[in-house]
């Protein structure tokens, strides 16, 4: 399913003296079966932008294709109900949307509001279970007898039991410790290359946009104004920078190396293991020089 | 619906109603209440009415605005004038359709009553157009301040109105969020059977609970760890001033009663 903005403006509260611009001339495309990752200061318009991807807002102005559906001004409500199937969100702590008894009953909510039969729900409750790393006894218990880690893999498990063709994840892993944000984060890679997963995901991480994601999309004051692959995006720190975004530390490491010793490298080392390659050259040459 | 009803709106303004202490307002409100009821005959009607409608002038809000907001009280209003249009068989038979009467008294007490309920409720809305909820809060607080002396925890109330009244917004925001996280998952809040709509309702009100109480336990912590220890000996950061304007609101109300008591037949 490729997702094609048009020309997307979105206005908040029209013909109210609170009317905000919240996003404009929004034109960009997600091939289907990518990661894309989109990052932003806070109001930058991210939020905004995703909650189009399954028509919770609809444009003011423009059009967002989700695959064959075509999300407009007028398009009734009631007519999207079969592309909330197939674009999955977890919004910032999801634990917030859980409800049901039991955490069994929580995650075969969603499928089940799609008309998915039960059996069916619960043998996937069951193997989701495990996918994000839980152990099965839980599915019984009270998700507020679970700790906020836990719920908020309850959560998101509710919904990949969707089973969406496109998962939008806005910070999933906001307020987690490190070892679950890496679990969590490794767990929608995983998807992501196995099932062909579109993954969209919002972030402040400019590690995990680095790490992840094909591309970056760079949202600034309800706009895009970058696009392309990390590489591309990093290659120019300041640009991120000026517009009061990091870049990640191996960027930042690069940039000192290359000035204490008067070189370029020639493509942005994104990852640890990339930058440990080139300090090896590096290390390599002076020892070379020195004999 | 929820854009036109004015009742419990805040219009920022200037005029002399908006900078008038909420103490007098609320006083002046409070026994408007009884005095609408002094009026019985075609004067003190008038006299009524023209008060009422100086106050809105004075307050500066535009007629129109007011109009637009009592359109939900509009049909209230037509009722109770109807009802006593049709109901009361007293003085000369103006016409007759079926066992439909209309009688001249019927013409008149129709017209005295809707009179009387848009004049109260006009009043009531102009205290709230005028005051900020906090500053209501003060006022009643400090109104009923000599209450404590009989052990009435009236501070505590007050405190208590006032975190409700900033919740509020807090609270539509996340119903906003909650309903738009249902909403992903499938949950249709506004079509279906009974017992979908049920379903739907609590998967949106559980979450919506859960979250206020840990939000209480937060703030109770929050006041505790700034040294919040009740109502004794706490010092005000909005000062009350009572000001010429509200001793010459209540002169006008009292004036307003004694006019009214020799009018009325």
């Amino acid at each position: 399913m490729d997702i094609i903005f048009k020309d997307v403006e979105h206005r908040y509260h029209t013909n109210t003296p609170f009317e905000r611009r919240a996003l404009y001339n929004v034109n960009v495309s997600i091939a289907s079966g990518s990661y894309v990752a989109i990052i932003g200061h806070t109001g930058s318009g991210k939020s905004t932008l995703l909650q189009h991807l399954n028509g919770l807002l609809q444009p003011t102005d423009g059009t967002v294709h989700v695959g064959d559906q075509i999300i407009t001004n007028a398009k009734k409500s009631k007519h999207l109900k079969p592309l909330r199937k197939k674009v999955g969100i977890v919004f910032q702590f999801p634990e917030h949307q859980l409800f049901e008894e039991t955490v069994e009953k929580d995650i075969c909510f969603g499928p089940m509001n799609f008309g998915i039969p039960e059996e069916q729900a619960k043998k996937m409750a069951r193997e989701l279970l495990s996918l994000v790393g839980l152990p099965e006894e839980v599915l019984t218990k009270s998700p507020f007898e679970l700790s906020g880690g836990q719920m908020r893999r309850v959560a998101i498990a509710g919904v990949l039991a969707m089973e969406p063709e496109v998962i939008v994840l806005d910070e999933p892993t906001a307020g987690l410790d490190p070892r679950g944000r890496k679990e969590i984060m490794e767990m929608f890679y995983r998807l992501h290359q196995e099932k062909q997963l579109t993954t969209i995901l919002v972030t402040h991480s400019m590690e995990d946009a680095a790490r992840y994601a094909d591309e970056i999309i760079v949202m600034h004051r309800g706009t895009v104004l970058k696009k392309g692959t990390p590489k591309e995006i990093f290659r120019e720190p300041n640009t991120l920078l000026e517009i009061g975004l990091d870049v990640p530390e191996t960027i930042l490491f690069q940039k000192k190396l290359e000035e204490k010793f008067g070189i370029t490298i020639t493509s942005p080392c994104l990852t640890v293991e990339e930058i440990v390659e080139e300090t090896k050259k590096l290390f390599a040459k002076v020892k070379k020089d020195d004999e | 619906m929820m854009n036109s009803m004015i009742i419990g709106k805040y219009v920022p303004g200037t005029s002399i109603v908006h900078r008038m202490d909420p103490r007098s307002k609320l006083i002046m409100v409070f026994f408007y209440v009884f005095i609408v009821f002094l009026a019985n005959n075609v004067k003190s009607y008038a006299i009524l009415t023209a008060f009422t409608f100086s106050l809105i002038l004075l307050s500066r809000i535009p007629l129109s605005f007011i109009i637009r907001g009592l359109k939900p009280i509009f049909w209230m209003i037509l009722f109770t004038f109807l009802l006593h249009l049709l109901m009361t068989k007293e003085g000369e038979l103006l016409y007759r359709l079926g066992w439909l009467e209309i009688h001249e008294q019927g013409v008149k007490q129709g017209i005295f009553i809707s009179l009387r309920f848009l004049s109260l409720i006009i009043v009531t809305t102009l205290l709230t157009l005028t005051t900020t909820p906090i500053e209501v809060t003060d006022g009643v607080e400090s109104l009923l301040s000599p209450l404590k002396k009989f052990n009435m925890p009236i501070h505590e109330l007050a405190l208590m109105m006032s975190i409700s009244l900033r919740f509020i917004p807090t609270l539509m925001e996340e119903t906003d969020k909650i309903m738009k996280a249902q909403t992903a998952r499938g949950v249709d809040f506004s079509s279906g059977s009974f017992q979908e709509r049920i379903k739907a309702i609590v998967s949106l009100l559980v979450p919506l609970f859960i979250n206020s109480f840990k939000r209480a336990e937060e703030l109770a912590t929050a006041m505790e760890a700034r040294g919040y220890q009740g109502g004794e000996g706490r010092t005000k950061f909005r000062l009350l001033t009572w000001k010429f304007a509200d001793t010459a609101l209540i002169v006008l109300l009292v004036l307003l009663a004694i006019i009214l008591f020799i009018l009325r037949s």
